[in-house]
């Protein structure tokens, strides 16, 4: 008897836990950060700006003509002091775990940006999957500012934005921690651009193609959106790559677009010296084609093939050798390339693959087959 | 109290699969770098030599536990020196992971929830479970087994899409064969602790499928392993993971299918918090009988409110994470899987055979 009334009575006592309220999380007293900004003050001071869901307008649907989202900014030492100060002008508690974006001003990026991921990787609330950009020639308030029609937070467009143009998954926080272990190579961030259109009077957000960081993390320089799509091209990053060839003599342009893209890097170790053979492949769709040419005949076509190929080669090695004499750096992962292929040397050479790269001897053998020509064979508008 | 096949084997895969997966991975990409899969390997080799050790060394004497024929082999003095450091071994391993799994879960989830609470709730569970008996364990482990086997395959389709297959070469690194050697002897180390198969062989009701579902499920859980360290490899790359507490945590947090599948780490946490119930249960009833065994207590129950307070005071002791998941595998490791796991039942099943053989000196043994 006296065994039932206490097992009655612990569970009678045990369901008191079970509704879990020493660590409850309201809803109603959260705010989402979706994406955040830094930016570096004069002083040396950072500023740490956020993107966030207000919650009442969130139900109703996007592109509303209320503001969605807020921003709010908090200034200090480290990225913890920032988010304490921005912690005081905020009634709810700041949750990260939503966050997709996060973007560095330029003056941030010019000074180094390895002393704010320790904030990063150390927050369990944090994700691996974290996207950074770098905000050319801005400042990351700047940009968050904007606001952008088609998506309630701005910061979101960025992702959909980069998956459109064929980049395979928005990850470079992920990727910035692993080439940082790999001796020699550049670590890259998608850079991002805010315009001015004077004729609509509106500012307006540019994907510009990719920021290159040194050894020290800090911004080297960029690449430009189609230097960025070639550069995914050779790290097999992407799944289309659009390209614009010039015929010779003046015969006008055509456009193709590339997929199913590869890419096969060979390395070899002569006379001290780094051979690199860069294989391209893929298959190429005609967009476009300035010049009235019948591409269903074959010689025509595999003219069109040829000068695809000249053009991408010449167009990739031009890449490759910007990285190799403007920034200094591998950022085409050929050094874990040439650790696979070629262990030993690896190992011997290991801190000395930023000179070796830079001296490296670049070959390029582009390999694109056009595919298809779309729906017409000569132009039916001219005669 | 009997067990099946079926519920031995659930019971050491289950047990194997949490923690290790949790903890193991980062130290042995710390010493093997990108050979980290061939440590695995040789780790899983190494553990299903020492489980095939403690299970013939168990089937020396089939219907006794290690408590009961460890003074048989090697007389009562020296057995029960033995036995007393087993038992206390057992205790501070069940309050370490005790601590191990209390820290993880408030730091994913109960950041405001003290650590007492959740240790003290978790044992109570434990506590109940092993009061019922080791059958009791076994069938809960023959429910959670296959629970974490779904969350296993789950997470292997969900991690495809990133995976970069390039990374996984070269499989042995430029550095030779010493740092994977080095690397798996923390993975040895923890899925060695099956060695416990010979407190568990007397209450197996068929002993003649004891070696078969003892090495199944080691062979199965060091696969797993495998399985997981290859995901971590193509996902963040060699040198990533040894820099990072949880790395599988980092890898569940890092999966995002069409944008909606994501933030999973949560069925990782479930998976870690059952894996974690049925090994401290384990530890606990193997502590709680060998005690009432070896003082000749006939409740054994009686001494599970001693060995649950032992544990809970050992939970309670760490002042930080580095004394649970730092110091702790690190004697675990050079001290435990040596002598504990691999030497002392290697000289037992040695001893134990020669006794057989010499059987006039078998007789008189006491």
């Amino acid at each position: 008897m006296l065994n039932k009334c206490l097992g009655v009575l612990t569970a009678i006592l045990l369901l008191l836990p079970l509704t879990g309220c020493w660590d409850r999380h309201e809803l109603n007293d959260r705010l989402f950060e979706f994406g955040s900004g830094v930016d570096r003050l004069k002083d040396g001071e950072i500023m740490l700006t956020g993107q966030f869901l207000i919650p009442t307008n969130s139900k109703e649907g996007g592109g509303g003509a209320e503001k969605s989202y807020l921003i709010e900014t908090g200034v200090g030492k480290t990225v913890s002091d920032c988010l304490f100060d921005m912690q005081l002008k905020l009634s709810r508690r700041i949750t990260r775990t939503h966050r997709h974006n996060i973007y560095f001003g330029e003056k941030m990026a010019i000074a180094g940006i390895s002393d704010l991921m320790d904030s990063v990787t150390r927050d369990p609330d944090s994700r691996l999957k974290s996207d950074m950009w770098v905000v050319k020639g801005g400042t990351a308030l700047e940009f968050m500012e904007i606001s952008y029609p088609l998506e309630k937070l701005p910061v979101i467009a960025l992702s959909k934005l980069r998956n459109i143009i064929g980049k395979k998954t928005g990850n470079s926080l992920l990727e910035l921690l692993i080439e940082e272990h790999v001796e020699g190579s550049g670590l890259t961030l998608p850079a991002v651009e805010i315009l001015y259109d004077p004729k609509q009077r509106k500012k307006t957000i540019h994907v510009y193609g990719r920021a290159v960081l040194n050894r020290k993390q800090q911004l080297a320089g960029y690449y430009d959106s189609m230097e960025s799509a070639y550069r995914l091209w050779v790290t097999g990053q992407t799944n289309r790559v659009p390209v614009t060839v010039p015929l010779p003599d003046g015969r006008g342009t055509f456009s193709v677009d590339v997929r199913q893209t590869k890419c096969k890097v060979r390395t070899k170790f002569e006379r001290d010296r780094v051979e690199i053979e860069v294989d391209m492949k893929g298959g190429a769709v005609v967009l476009e084609s300035i010049p009235a040419i019948d591409l269903r005949n074959i010689n025509q076509l595999n003219k069109f093939e040829a000068e695809l190929n000249r053009h991408v080669e010449t167009a990739i090695l031009n890449v490759i050798k910007k990285a190799q004499q403007q920034f200094k750096v591998d950022v085409f992962q050929f050094g874990k390339a040439f650790s696979r292929q070629h262990p030993s040397e690896w190992t011997d050479l290991d801190s000395g693959w930023e000179q070796a790269f830079s001296d490296a001897k670049i070959t390029v053998n582009s390999h694109v087959k056009i595919r298809r020509i779309g729906l017409q064979g000569p132009p039916p508008n001219k005669p | 109290m009997k067990l099946t096949k079926y519920q031995l084997f659930w019971l050491l895969f289950t047990m194997e699969s949490g923690m290790t997966l949790l903890i193991a991975i980062g130290p042995v990409f710390k010493e093997a770098n990108q050979g980290a899969p061939m440590a695995v390997l040789l780790a899983g080799g190494l553990s299903v030599l020492m489980t095939l050790i403690a299970a013939k060394l168990s089937l020396l004497y089939p219907n006794d536990t290690f408590i009961e024929y460890v003074p048989k082999i090697v007389g009562k003095w020296l057995g029960y020196m033995i036995i007393m450091a087993y038992l206390i071994l057992w205790i501070g391993v069940a309050g370490i992971v005790l601590r191990q799994y209390a820290d993880f879960v408030q730091m994913t989830l109960f950041m405001r929830t003290p650590v007492w609470v959740i240790v003290l709730f978790m044992l109570f569970v434990i506590i109940y479970a092993v009061h019922g008996g080791i059958h009791i364990i076994g069938r809960c482990s023959e429910v959670i087994g296959p629970i974490i086997v779904i969350n296993l395959v789950l997470f292997r389709l969900l991690t495809i899409k990133d995976l970069r297959p390039e990374r996984l070469l070269p499989l042995l690194p430029a550095g030779g064969l010493i740092p994977v050697l080095k690397g798996s002897l923390p993975g040895a180390s923890f899925l060695g602790e099956s060695v416990m198969i010979v407190m568990l062989i007397a209450f197996l009701a068929e002993k003649k499928r004891a070696v078969s579902s003892g090495l199944w499920s080691v062979g199965i859980a060091a696969i797993v392993l495998l399985n997981v360290t290859l995901d971590v490899l193509m996902i963040l790359d060699n040198t990533v993971p040894a820099k990072l507490q949880y790395p599988v945590y980092a890898v569940s947090q890092y999966i995002s299918v069409m944008e909606f599948i994501q933030n999973l780490d949560i069925l990782l946490v479930v998976g870690t918090c059952f894996s974690v119930f049925i090994k401290i249960c384990l530890y606990m009833f193997m502590a709680s009988y060998g005690t009432a065994r070896l003082f000749h207590m006939q409740k054994w129950r009686n001494m599970l409110w001693i060995t649950g307070l032992s544990v809970l005071a050992v939970a309670l002791y760490p002042g930080n994470v580095d004394v649970t998941q730092v110091n702790f595998p690190h004697f675990w490791k050079n001290v435990v899987l040596p002598i504990f796991l691999f030497g002392i039942p290697l000289l037992l099943w040695v001893i134990g055979i020669a006794r057989k053989y010499l059987k006039q000196t078998d007789a008189k043994a006491p």
